[in-house]
């Protein structure tokens, strides 16, 4: 294999596929990035046999071949390479030797044989997503996804679709974030309920981000999937993802369908209020309280060694005086996704569910459990 | 102000416990354990050390020392009941009383001498007689300015006996004594002093903060500095916080088929998590034992959201099993829980294991009122009938 190419698309290429690399792992392949060389490009690729990248840079091939190669190393030469061409070079014995200006590097690498093939995902009947929407959906639920490796299930966040509607839910069992869209495919895809893993989520957001900078408007997701894999084409990147297995545990069950109380306050007071106050609130349980009453609600915390703080907001409630605590962060990373204007609160009993949910956005809500005082 | 503090250690606890049930024990060479053959001591008379039996030797060997040797199989709330009896009489004598173990205890006097207006070694004594009044077992008292001090000192005068180590002597007290009685040195740390060729607590004295931490890190150089010294500043804990729960099973015969494993586990799970929630606790920390053929033992933990389901524990100790790759026998498997909480953050209810979770309670109360075992999972079952059949040990903590 004998390639030249720019440092910049070499560095951007990498840059792509790093994450997918694993930082420990068993197979000491898979340590490697896996260079194609073919027609006018480089592929690279990279995987941890759950999540794999392949993205494509331009570049001129002299001889086209194929090589895996430390892919930490080859990102950290390149980001120290002067701004050049790069020609990158295989021998015999599977070295890369790479050079740039006056620079000369020699990495030991591997043969592309024991590299793992990125699984084949059909690519009929694609499902095409706005990047913004699905940026959306993924932001909106996967600060709720369990980390618990344990929790198999709730490693992941529920891929939804049904005839006119995406649903994405993710829950740690101590709260669910929920959000839909309206869906207008032209075919219902045959995968109707996926539970996508964190990491490919992450993945997701991060390189559509860098992939549609400045079109992001136009800029369209295509999605593949089988039972078990799932392929997000993003531009020229494309990502695989294993879905895992299992049930997702039913969620409908803990949306409570009824409430009869509910308080409408404004998001940026409320969150204000909420960082202020939760800063005097337990390391351990980071514990403060709501007391609702007509017209006011008082936002408290106290640590026994430290203090307490305390801070009223005007809102709209008319119900009877109610008191329930919440994990300061739950209700932080809750209001960071309800947008600027009002948040309502809807509960009945200090132990029983709360929804909050934008009075502008009926298609987003997240539903927090409580604590006990 | 100047403290006080005794330590009371039990004599051979658990056999003076079964003395009381059983008066042909007495003056016998007995040992209190597992009676199986993999059984070991728990528990020696002083009538038995002649022969070299002590503590956590295989009960077979201990046979081999002495044929005249009684074997006597543990009754723990035998000795739980006695133990609570001797922690509500010392409440009587000092106004902090930590429970250390199920047969030693820390009593806070500081202040109380003006109050009693005996010497320590007067003090000692009538709380010796005390104790053997109420339930007829000796004991040995030791007391210094420190809990550290005390643990060590009542140690050099078993049984029966007592110590009063003054207020400053504690660096000259320690200097005398063997450096195997530095509580808190392990094997390692005794092996890398018997290089040094230390052999007095106070060989060490001449040594400096910064050569012990040069030699032994930070923390291990900081903590040997100040033993020697008898420098302790920890008080003593009158409520007893309950750090892990635990409970291991060693095999009369080794395992190696999956399916004993799990069952195994699943047993070591169930009996685990009862205590859990009868202490009404969840864990946030679930870790495996396991003990292979060749004595090498493996510790994993794994960090996991709060529960007390047997269905998520489980599944958290299959995770981890899974994580350790051998191809040996077992010899022992134990499960430990712990970082217990009790928590305040209410979780849906709905979500997993809606149908266990609803069950707990029923069964839990029938363990209650007619025994552990009269209701167990099938899981369980493989294990308890073999545990029946053939005589595993189980230790819980």
């Amino acid at each position: 294999m004998k390639i030249v190419l720019s440092r910049q698309d070499l560095q951007k290429g990498i840059q792509t596929i790093l994450s997918a690399v694993p930082i420990k792992g068993t197979m000491p392949i898979l340590s490697n990035v896996l260079l194609e060389a073919r027609d006018t490009k480089l592929d690279l690729t990279a995987t941890d046999l759950d999540v794999g990248i392949k993205c494509s840079i331009p570049a001129e091939i002299v001889d086209p071949g194929s090589i895996t190669v430390n892919a930490k190393k080859l990102s950290d030469i390149c980001r120290e390479l002067p701004d050049a061409s790069v020609d990158i070079e295989t021998d015999e014995n599977h070295r890369v030797i790479l050079v740039c200006k006056k620079s000369q590097f020699k990495i030991h690498g591997m043969a592309k044989d024991d590299y793992p093939i990125l699984p084949e995902v059909k690519k009929d009947n694609p499902l095409k997503l706005k990047a913004l929407v699905l940026q959306e959906m993924i932001r909106k639920t996967i600060f709720a996804v369990s980390l618990d490796e344990t929790r198999y299930v709730l490693n992941g966040v529920l891929f939804e679709l049904t005839k006119d509607q995406m649903r994405m839910v993710a829950t740690d069992g101590h709260r669910l974030a929920w959000v839909k869209k309206k869906a207008d495919y032209t075919k219902l895809p045959e995968n109707r309920s996926v539970i996508i893993p964190t990491k490919a989520l992450n993945e997701v957001s991060r390189i559509t981000a860098d992939v549609f900078k400045g079109q992001e408007e136009e800029a369209v997701v295509e999605i593949f999937s089988t039972e078990n894999q799932m392929k997000f084409l993003m531009g020229g990147v494309e990502l695989v993802t294993r879905l895992l297995e299992g049930q997702f545990p039913n969620y409908e069950q803990v949306i409570p369908k009824e409430t009869d109380k509910q308080a409408t306050m404004s998001v940026p007071e409320l969150t204000a209020a909420t960082k202020r106050v939760s800063i005097l609130a337990s390391d351990k349980s980071y514990s403060i309280r709501f007391k609702i009453q007509k017209g006011k609600i008082t936002i408290s915390s106290k640590t026994p060694d430290m203090g307490e703080a305390k801070e009223d907001l005007d809102i709209q409630y008319e119900g009877e005086e109610t008191t329930i605590a919440y994990n300061a962060k739950y209700v932080l990373d809750a209001l960071k996704n309800l947008g600027n204007e009002q948040v309502e609160l809807q509960f009945t009993q200090p132990l029983n569910p709360c929804i909050f949910k934008s009075k502008a956005d009926a298609d987003y809500l997240c539903v927090i459990m409580p604590m006990r005082i | 102000m100047q403290r006080l503090i005794a330590h009371i250690d039990m004599d051979c606890f658990f056999v003076s416990c079964e003395r009381k049930q059983d008066t042909t024990l007495n003056h016998q060479p007995v040992v209190v354990g597992g009676i199986h053959r993999r059984g070991v001591v728990c528990s020696a008379s002083y009538e038995a050390r002649p022969w070299g039996i002590t503590a956590g030797m295989p009960i077979q060997q201990a046979k081999n020392r002495c044929s005249k040797l009684r074997i006597v199989p543990l009754h723990p709330e035998l000795y739980q009941r006695y133990s609570r009896k001797i922690y509500v009489l010392l409440k009587y004598w000092a106004p902090k009383v930590e429970y250390a173990s199920i047969d030693e205890f820390y009593l806070d006097l500081s202040g109380c001498e003006q109050m009693y207006q005996q010497s320590p070694q007067e003090l000692s004594k009538q709380i010796q007689q005390s104790i053997w009044n109420r339930t007829g077992l000796s004991c040995s008292v030791a007391m210094a300015s420190n809990k550290y001090v005390a643990k060590i000192a009542v140690k050099t005068v078993k049984p029966q006996g007592i110590q009063y180590v003054p207020d400053g002597e504690e660096s000259r007290f320690l200097s005398k004594l063997p450096i195997a009685r530095l509580h808190g040195a392990g094997p390692q740390t005794l092996s890398i002093f018997q290089k040094m060729n230390i052999k007095l607590i106070g060989d060490l004295l001449p040594w400096s903060l910064r050569q012990l931490q040069g030699h032994f890190g930070k923390l291990r150089g900081q903590w040997i500095y100040e033993s020697v010294r008898g420098i302790d500043h920890s008080e003593v804990q009158e409520k007893f916080v309950r750090k892990s729960i635990s409970c291991e099973t060693t095999f009369e015969e080794d395992i190696f088929e999956r399916n004993d494993i799990d069952s195994h586990l699943s047993w070591l799970c169930e009996r685990t998590c009862y205590q859990l929630r009868v202490q009404r606790f969840k864990t946030e920390s679930v870790s495996l034992k396991v003990r292979f053929s060749d004595f090498e033992t493996m510790i994993r933990s794994k960090k996991i959201d709060a529960t007390d389901s047997e269905e998520r524990i489980f599944k958290s100790l299959q995770w981890i099993y899974q994580s350790i790759s051998f191809r040996k026998k077992i010899r022992l498997l134990g499960v430990q829980l712990k970082d217990l909480i009790r928590p305040t953050q209410e979780s849906f209810p709905d979500l997993e294991e809606i149908q266990h979770n609803n069950l707990h309670p029923y069964i839990d109360q029938i363990k209650k009122k007619y025994g552990f075992s009269k209701i167990m999972r099938l899981s369980s079952l493989t294990h308890f009938d073999k545990k029946e059949g053939r005589n595993n040990t189980t230790h819980e903590h």
